[in-house]
Formats: structure tokens, sequence, C-alpha cells
């Protein structure tokens, strides 16, 4: 690759990279305060007695074998 | 009972976030394959121009997965905050290869794309074509495991339900691998990804050739897309109808949905090509049919009768009605475990525990069900037909309409015309859309036409969500409507910017727009 044309590359994929990379980081950002905003606080707890509850089952009486 | 706004909401804001997702899955999917041609003509001839092709195209195939990365993994995200008891419930089968998934995605696929943007000056011309070979080979893993997940939810195999532990769990890891449903599911859709990125630049090239600017580059380029576009497209098709005979063994319901079969036809039943769709009345007022054809599709044979609605309606009645002592089993089981006779009904009929519980969504004792209630339960197993109808429609004629476009690219590069035909250009310029609208309508019918179910007879959908409250709900739907539509802006601004500049933003000094590149470059600003 002649030097000129590799310089050329260089340096118009820079400017294409650094717009990449800001747009990642700026999704990875928008994605934590959209969590951060409106799940944290909303977990689900869950396992077998919880689902059966989430279904209308009873939960067992007799102690969950696994 | 759960809240319907907060099933409308959660579902709402799946299919939102699913369907922007899916605008750049397919782009990925299909121009990985063309890289992979064009760096291979070049590795093997030596010109010079196949190298400005893969990078140039490669520059678009960029853009489009850094800005598609990050998307798939609020899909994946949501299981967990929006379909917590869904997560629950069969995560034991769809989380491994949910995690494959993300492995291939995350590790194999970014570490390859990486090596193929940063290897050009470091690897060797067969070293890097084997990278770029590798990342081909591993974006399509990457949506294989994904479809064997959703092929999963359509046509649950390899599973069964455990009282105890309230979930599905995996019997058989390999009939979760080889489910017919998801293998004809993966092909077609990796298919239609092949096409998406031919189209692409099928349509890019057309417009560089109208414009009469880097012509033996946009030539090359539209000859490869062409070539490769008609097998996709061809194979779309072929592999469209596999995934029609594999519905229509696993989910009856959904084919007839399609077709808006209200009854069942005598065997081989006719493909209604249009129809007035009365849904109020359960009939077609008019219909345009062909005949045999769908009877072919559905069955492969000219004997076996594909049921119609009325007649699923009846068979989802039984199922409803074993499904309530399904429930009323397990609500025994789980009071005493030790129950013989409860143990027993509740094997017998634990394959319809799902019907029993689409009751759950009108009455949460089982003692209290009437007739009416399971007739309601009865009609929400058939989802809307007119949809579905016609989603499925506009999806194959956009794909015949490709199907006729590469046909005849395919000829004018054969006989080197491309430039003589400015109609076949124009055409391929407004196509441009085609493959994007035609995947979200296959995804639409595939997803609203298992309705009312997340997993297909199992588990329905108002019981998968999680108890969030609906004001989460609608802020974070407006938080990802927001921010998705400032990426796609992003994305169509870098893409249209970069298209337009052609091979030229390369700097390599060879093709039209450089001044205008080095400027851009500098930091001087663009001029036409």
């Amino acid at each position: 690759m002649e030097p000129v044309e590799s310089k050329n590359i260089n340096r118009n994929s820079r400017r294409l990279r650094i717009h990449l990379t800001v747009a990642v980081l700026l999704k990875l950002a928008a994605l934590v305060l959209i969590w951060w905003f409106f799940f944290r606080e909303e977990a689900v707890d869950i396992n077998a007695d919880f689902m059966a509850s989430h279904l209308d089952i009873p939960a067992i009486s007799q102690g969950v074998s696994k | 009972m759960i809240s319907e706004q907060l099933v409308d909401l959660s579902r709402l804001q799946f299919a939102a976030t699913a369907l922007y997702h899916f605008l750049f899955v397919p782009l990925t999917l299909g121009m990985v394959w063309l890289l992979l041609i064009m760096e291979s003509v070049y590795v093997m001839t030596g010109k010079v121009i196949w190298r400005d092709m893969t990078q140039f195209w490669g520059k678009l195939f960029g853009i489009n997965f850094a800005l598609g990365v990050t998307t798939g993994i609020t899909l994946e995200f949501q299981f967990g905050t929006n379909w917590a008891y869904y997560s629950h419930y069969v995560g034991d089968i769809f989380g491994a290869p949910l995690a494959i998934e993300g492995l291939m995605a995350f590790f194999l696929e970014s570490t390859l794309i990486g090596l193929f943007f940063f290897g050009w000056s470091r690897l060797s011309k067969p070293k890097h074509l084997l990278v770029t070979m590798l990342m081909a080979i591993g974006t399509n893993l990457s949506a294989l495991w994904i479809l064997i997940a959703n092929g999963w939810m359509q046509n649950p195999v390899g599973a069964e339900f455990s009282y105890q532990t309230m979930r599905m769990e995996m019997i058989d890891f390999w009939a979760v691998v080889f489910n017919p449903d998801a293998q004809a599911k993966f092909v077609h859709t990796v298919s239609a990804g092949y096409l998406t990125g031919s189209m692409f630049v099928l349509s890019i090239s057309s417009w560089y050739l109208l414009r009469k600017r880097d012509v033996e580059f946009a030539k090359r380029s539209f000859g490869v897309a062409a070539a490769f576009g008609l097998a996709s497209a061809l194979s779309v098709i072929v592999l469209g109808d596999e995934s029609g005979y594999t519905v229509g063994e696993a989910q009856q319901t959904k084919m007839a949905a399609i077709e808006a079969m209200w009854q069942t036809k005598p065997a081989p039943a006719g493909l209604t090509l249009i129809a007035g769709i009365n849904e109020t009345e359960q009939k077609n007022d008019w219909e345009v049919e062909i005949p045999w054809v769908m009877g072919l599709i559905g069955t492969r044979s000219v004997t076996r009768q594909i049921p119609g609605i009325n007649d699923i309606k009846i068979k989802n009645h039984e199922r409803v009605t074993n499904g309530i002592i399904a429930v009323k089993a397990l609500e025994a089981l789980r009071q005493n475990r030790n129950d013989v006779q409860a143990l027993s009904t509740f094997n017998a009929t634990k394959a319809d525990l799902g019907f029993g519980l689409l009751l759950k969504r009108y009455v949460s004792d089982m003692a209290q069900v009437t007739p009416a209630l399971i007739d309601r339960a009865v009609n929400d197993t058939i989802p809307r037909v007119v949809p579905m109808f016609w989603g499925f429609r506009i999806m194959v004629v956009l794909g015949f309409a490709m199907l006729a476009l590469f046909g005849l690219a395919f000829f004018s590069t054969i006989k080197v015309a491309q430039e003589k035909k400015p109609w076949l250009l124009k055409w391929a310029l407004w196509m441009l859309p085609a493959p994007w609208i035609a995947c979200e309508l296959g995804w639409f019918v595939a997803e609203y036409g298992r309705q009312p179910w997340t997993i297909y007879g199992v588990l329905p959908t108002h019981l998968s969500v999680s108890t969030l409250s609906v004001n989460s709900l609608y802020g974070s739907l407006a938080g990802f409507i927001g921010f998705y539509t400032i990426l796609l802006v992003v994305e169509m601004y870098l893409m249209i910017r970069f298209a337009k500049q052609g091979p030229g933003s390369l700097g390599t000094g060879r093709y039209a727009f450089e001044a205008m590149n080095h400027e851009a470059a500098n930091g001087t600003g663009e001029k036409k």
C-alpha cells in the first residue's frame, strides 16, 4: 500500500471510528439510564412458590424437592 | 389477575425493540457473505479493485454493525426485566441457546469483526480472508442459536413441566437443537438476510451507475449482488415453503389464520390468494383461490386435510376442558405432593396444562369456570386473521418482486448491459426498503400468529409478564422509542453520507469525489 493512500485511509477511517465509538458509548449510557430510572427498583423475585402464586396455585405444603 | 394494560405494554415494548433490532441484523447476515465473495476474488486475482470493494462495503457493514450492536442486548435483558415469569418457567430450555448466542455474538463475532477492520495491514491476504470467512460463519452461527430459542417458542419439544419446580425442564437437548421449526426458521431467516445484503449493494451500485460514477466499481458490485441475490431470493422462497410445511405440522392455528381458512376444506386445499375477510361472522365474503397449492405446501400430500379455524376451536375446546383438570390436579399436588391420585391425573392431562392456564386471564379459582369463560378462552387461541392474512401476503409479494428484480439484474450482468437499462437501475434503487419490510412482516406473522402464547400451547402471554408498574413501562417505552429514533437518524445519516461518498471515501486516489473526501477527512466540511 502506498504511504499517501494509507495516510488518507487512516484519516478518513479515524473520524468514522470516533463517531462509532461515541455512538456505542452513548448507547450503553442510554440503556443504563433507562434501566436505572425504570427497572432498578422493580426487580421481580422468582422461585417456584412465587411462580405458583403468580398462577394462583397454592404454594407447596411439604417443601420443594429438587 | 394480571392487568391487560401491563400485558399489552410489555408486548408493545418487546415488539418495538425486536423490530428495531431486526433492522440491523439481516444486513449484517447478508453483507458478510458478499464481503467474503469480494475478498475471495481479490485474493485469487490480486486485482486491487476487489480489495477496494471489500473495504468500502465493509465500511458500510461496520457502520450497520456498530449501530446495531447493543440493540440485541436490550431484548435479552427484557427477558429478565419484563418477562421474569416467562424466564423462570422456561429458562431451563430457553436460557441455554440464548447464552450460546450471547457468547457467539459478543465474543466470536465481535472479535472477528475487529480483526476484519484492523487486520488489513497486519495480516497476510490469505489470513485476512480466513478472518472474513470465520466472521461470516460466526455471524450466522449466532443467528442459529437465537433461532433455536425462538423455534422452541413456536414448537416446544424436548422438555416437560415439573410441578415441583413450577417450570419446564429440558429432557432432550438435541431435540431442542434439531427442532424442525428452528431449522426451517434458521435457513429462511438467514436467506432473508442474504437477500437484504444483496439488495443493499445492488441498490447503491445502481445509484452509482445511474449517476455514471465509479462505473467499474459499481458494475462489479452490481454483478456480485445480482448473483448472490438471485440465489438468496430463490432460497428464501423455497425455504419459506419448507417453513410453511413445518408451521402446518406444529402450529395449525397459525397456518389457518394466515390462510383465513375458517372451515376445513377437502384435501388438497386451495391457496387463497386474496379474500374479503369477515372476522365478525367468521367467514370470507369472497375469495380468489388457486386449487391444491395450500394442501401441497401444508401437508406435502394430496390426501391429508389442513384443519380450518372452526375445527381447531373444537379441538381446543377439548384441550381447555382437559387443561382445567390439569390445573386442578396441579393445585392438589402443590398442597399434597404425596397425593397419588392427583399425580396420576396430572400426568394424564399435563399436555393440556397451558390450555387450562388460559382461563387464568379471567378467573383465579378454577371452580368458578363457566362454559362462557371456556368459550372465551377457546376464542383467545385464534389470533386475529386480517393482520395475519395480509401481513403474510405483502411479504410474499415483496419476495417474488425481489426474485424478478434479481433475475433481471443477473441476466443484465451476464450480458454486461447493466448501464443500458436505466429502468432496471431505478427499479433496484426504489426496491431498497423491500427486504426490510418483508423481514419485519415475516417476524410479525411468526410472533403475532403465536398469540395468545409465549410458548405455544405451554405458557400464555398474560402469565409471562413481570409485575412491573404501568408507569415504569410507559416511561421505559418512551425512553426506548426516543433513544432508538435518535439511533436510527444517526444510522441513516452515516449510511447516506458514506454511500454518497462511495469508494472515494477510501482515500485511495482511484475514485470519484476524492477531493471532497479529503476535505471531509481533514474536517473542512463536504462540498458537492
